[in-house]
């Protein structure tokens, strides 16, 4: 074969054309590697040093605004932790402003329906009253349900669980369009902590049958059935010890933080860091994120840190 | 208008009563009010060398409804009492049926009877008079509204069936054959100076006294003086104006005859009297007899509601009203069935596998009308010791199959239980001094059947330690913290 001028030019430019091709079909998802580093919105926002309901304000604006998670014409469920017949000022239950601007967060976000319960552990109507979230919730418009009537519980099969197979589930829990998880952060003997992960005792009938069986595996599998679209940890008035339903407001710090996350476990490694304790040494963690719903690894994940210090 | 007023007056106080025994009225003073119109389970408190439930209100009460009932007669049996007002309604249902009444006659000897007999068991600090007292057997009935079908419920029952049947036919049956407080109120009748008088020379031709009178006491234009409740439907009725309430001063017994009414002194013969004061003696003597066969228990073996203070002298006090059981949120005061004995039954312990005593709770504290239940402020009650919880380690889930569990320090209210480690695991820790005996951990526990954590009742109740306070260091109030992450 005679090598002309011509030939070459053409093998050349076909050689250029063949090397290039496969670099500009693959561009777009290249791109799209490159950019991991900096995503759109941080895996986990905490922020500190302001009113519970300014720092969600302030919370979900770095999330990238409540419309990320909640659609217009949804039905919304708030879960809170009411579970004792205690005020707001002894840190047992979640702060009810936050819970307030939850619900009313939610509306602006476009939600239909916002509701709010918990299978409280004292008499209800006390925990309702006296934690002040009662109040809170219908001032915004949410409706509180009950959840001490076993009629609104149905069972349900947890996918892939070990241990806790199934569960008789509240069914605002399984119908409602989004779950905002919004626990209060404590110190607990059995759990060792309370966060996001174990609020999750407050939507099934049976609690004891949790503790029995494995407490930890139990709080990990639950979310294998659904895994709550945003968790709010409250960490404004934190009980560091004696929890979760405390001595005396000795045990209290006033750390002024509230801690946001679309992943649980990410959010209950942060909240056992504000709790003094590693997160290694909580069992349900070291299981949930095994299980593939949530990242331990805080240090990869990319954190927002918010001071609305003045 | 007379009739008119009445009807009210009893309407209004069986919905008080109604309202009290379902437990809706919870302020003590409207409480303490219509306990103080209850002679029996009330002044109960006075031999103990307590005042009832809000002292001198109470007090108040009750000696102003003496001293109405010395003066005017048995108003508190005509225009309050609820069981009069029932079988005053059994009657008229059993009219509508075209029974023909009857007056309750011939129980003279056996109402004086038990009479004394309550007053003596009264005196001598029993509350065993409870089967016969009114107030006590109506708590019982409205109580049957909650547990019906239980052991307990058939003294309800069976004083329902007391207060509905006889009265079909025996107008006011209960009262004239049983009552011990209205046959108090018929003595203190006898000497009031001002009560309903026929006037003699009318011979009730017209009737129509003998037919408004809901007790049927009158006859021939004479009032039985026994049975008579002071109502004024009589005095109503009557066109001539021989029937009507008169004032008269005590002493001038002998116009009684003129006026035709048959008097209640005379026709109680001192033979009935005599054996109305000895059989009080029966009942003087026969309670610390009563006493011996409740405390034959012994040790403790149920847990008695706050305030109840001493195992023994509970069941001694306590009327079995079902009082503090409706008014209980939580749901954990429950009436014994036969455990306790015959002499406890229906009376009041708390049923740690129902529910648990609910820590920021005094509800049944101010509502106990015998004072078997002793008030005590919340803050104070939360610290009161009414049984002791313990741990059964070889059935605990932490030391027993090394799983983490926690279900009763979760619970546990004043910090009586820690969670220390254990091998891999946590377990549970006994700090006794906190413990208040609430059985919130006895209610939490997951084993099955039996309960790795119990608390075992007390005899005498205590005062636990105030809330242990935190073992750390308080964090430095100075400046905020920043992220730990």
């Amino acid at each position: 074969m005679d090598i002309t001028r011509k030939g070459l030019l053409k093998l050349g430019l076909s050689a250029v054309a063949g090397g290039l091709l496969p670099p500009l079909l693959r561009r777009p998802l290249l791109g799209r590697e490159k950019e991991t580093p900096r995503p759109a919105f941080p895996d986990l926002v905490a922020v500190r040093d302001d009113s519970p309901a300014r720092m969600f304000d302030a919370g979900i604006r770095a999330l990238g605004g409540l419309e990320r998670f909640v659609k217009k014409g949804q039905s919304v469920l708030v879960k809170p932790n009411i579970g004792w017949d205690k005020t707001p000022s002894e840190g047992a239950t979640t702060n009810p402003d936050l819970v307030g601007r939850i619900v009313a967060a939610a509306y602006e976000a476009g939600a239909r329906k916002v509701y709010c319960f918990d299978h409280t552990c004292n008499r209800e109507e006390d925990c309702y009253l006296r934690s002040g979230i009662a109040a809170a919730v219908k001032k915004n418009g949410g409706e509180m349900r009950s959840g001490a009537d076993r009629k609104s519980y149905r069972q349900a099969a947890i996918p892939g669980a070990q241990v806790l197979k199934g569960a008789l589930v509240h069914t605002l829990f399984l119908d409602c369009d989004v779950v905002i998880n919004a626990p209060v952060l404590k110190s607990h003997g059995g759990g060792r902590m309370t966060a996001a992960l174990k609020n999750h005792m407050g939507v099934v009938w049976d609690r004891r049958y949790w503790h029995g069986n494995g407490l930890h595996r139990c709080i990990a599998e639950f979310p294998l059935l659904r895994k709550p679209d945003l968790n709010v940890v409250d960490a404004f008035l934190v009980m560091m010890e004696n929890g979760p339903y405390g001595g005396t407001t000795d045990d209290l710090d006033m750390k002024k933080m509230q801690l946001l996350s679309a992943d649980p476990v990410l959010a209950d490694t942060a909240a056992a860091k504000v709790l003094g304790r590693a997160p290694e040494s909580i069992p349900y963690l070291k299981l949930a994120a095994e299980l593939g719903l949530g990242s331990m690894d805080i240090d990869r994940a990319a954190v927002k840190r918010v001071s609305l210090k003045v | 208008m007379a009739p008119r007023i009445r009807l009210l007056c009893q309407a209004a106080f069986l919905c008080l009563s109604l309202a009290v025994f379902a437990g809706l009225v919870t302020d003590r003073h409207a409480v303490s009010l219509y306990h103080g119109l209850h002679l029996f389970p009330t002044m109960s408190c006075l031999p103990w060398f307590s005042l009832p439930p809000l002292g001198t209100f109470t007090l108040g009460v009750a000696g102003v409804l003496l001293a109405a009932t010395l003066l005017f007669g048995r108003l508190y049996c005509s225009f309050l009492c609820p069981v009069g007002f029932l079988q005053e309604l059994a009657r008229q249902a059993g009219q509508a049926m075209g029974w023909a009444g009857r007056p309750c006659r011939g129980w003279t000897m056996a109402r004086l009877l038990i009479l004394g007999l309550c007053l003596g068991l009264l005196a001598r600090r029993s509350s065993a008079y409870l089967y016969f007292d009114h107030f006590s057997n109506l708590g019982r009935v409205y109580g049957l509204a909650s547990r019906p079908g239980a052991v307990e419920g058939l003294m309800g029952l069976a004083f329902l069936a007391i207060m509905v049947l006889p009265p079909l036919r025996w107008a006011r049956w209960f009262c004239g054959a049983l009552c011990p407080s209205g046959t108090l109120f018929m003595l203190m009748q006898t000497v009031a100076p001002g009560k309903v008088r026929s006037r003699g020379n009318c011979g009730g031709d017209c009737g129509r006294c003998a037919a408004a009178c809901p007790a049927l006491c009158i006859s021939g234009g004479r009032i039985d003086a026994k049975l008579c409740v002071n109502c004024l439907e009589c005095s109503a009725a009557c066109s001539s104006g021989a029937m009507a309430f008169r004032f008269r001063r005590p002493g001038r017994t002998a116009s009684a005859k003129s006026e035709g009414d048959v008097p209640a002194a005379a026709a109680l013969s001192r033979r009935q009297l005599l054996a109305a004061a000895g059989l009080s003696i029966l009942g003087w003597c026969g309670a610390p007899w009563v006493r011996k066969s409740l405390a034959a228990a012994g040790p403790a073996r149920a847990v008695i509601p706050p305030g109840g203070k001493a195992y023994a002298d509970f069941l001694e006090r306590c009327v079995a009203c079902q009082t503090c059981v409706a008014v209980c949120p939580s749901r954990v005061l429950a009436p014994v069935g036969m455990e306790l004995g015959a002499g406890g039954l229906a009376k009041v312990r708390l049923d740690y596998g129902a529910s648990y005593c609910a820590y920021e709770c005094n509800a049944c504290l101010a509502v106990c009308p015998s004072g078997a239940i002793s008030y005590f402020p919340l803050e104070a009650k939360k610290r009161i010791r009414i049984g002791k919880s313990r741990l059964i380690k070889e059935i605990c889930i932490p030391y027993a199959f090394g799983r983490d569990c926690g279900a009763c320090q979760e619970q546990c209210p004043t910090g009586a239980i820690t969670m220390e480690p254990y091998r891999e695991v946590y377990a549970p820790v006994q700090h006794e001094d906190y413990c208040i005996g609430c059985g919130a951990c006895q209610f939490a526990c997951p084993t099955q059947p039996r309960k790795a954590i119990v608390v075992d009742p007390l005899d005498v109740h205590g005062f636990a330690a105030a809330p242990r306070a935190a073992a750390r260091r308080k964090q430095s109030a100075g400046g905020p913290v920043g992220f730990p992450f």
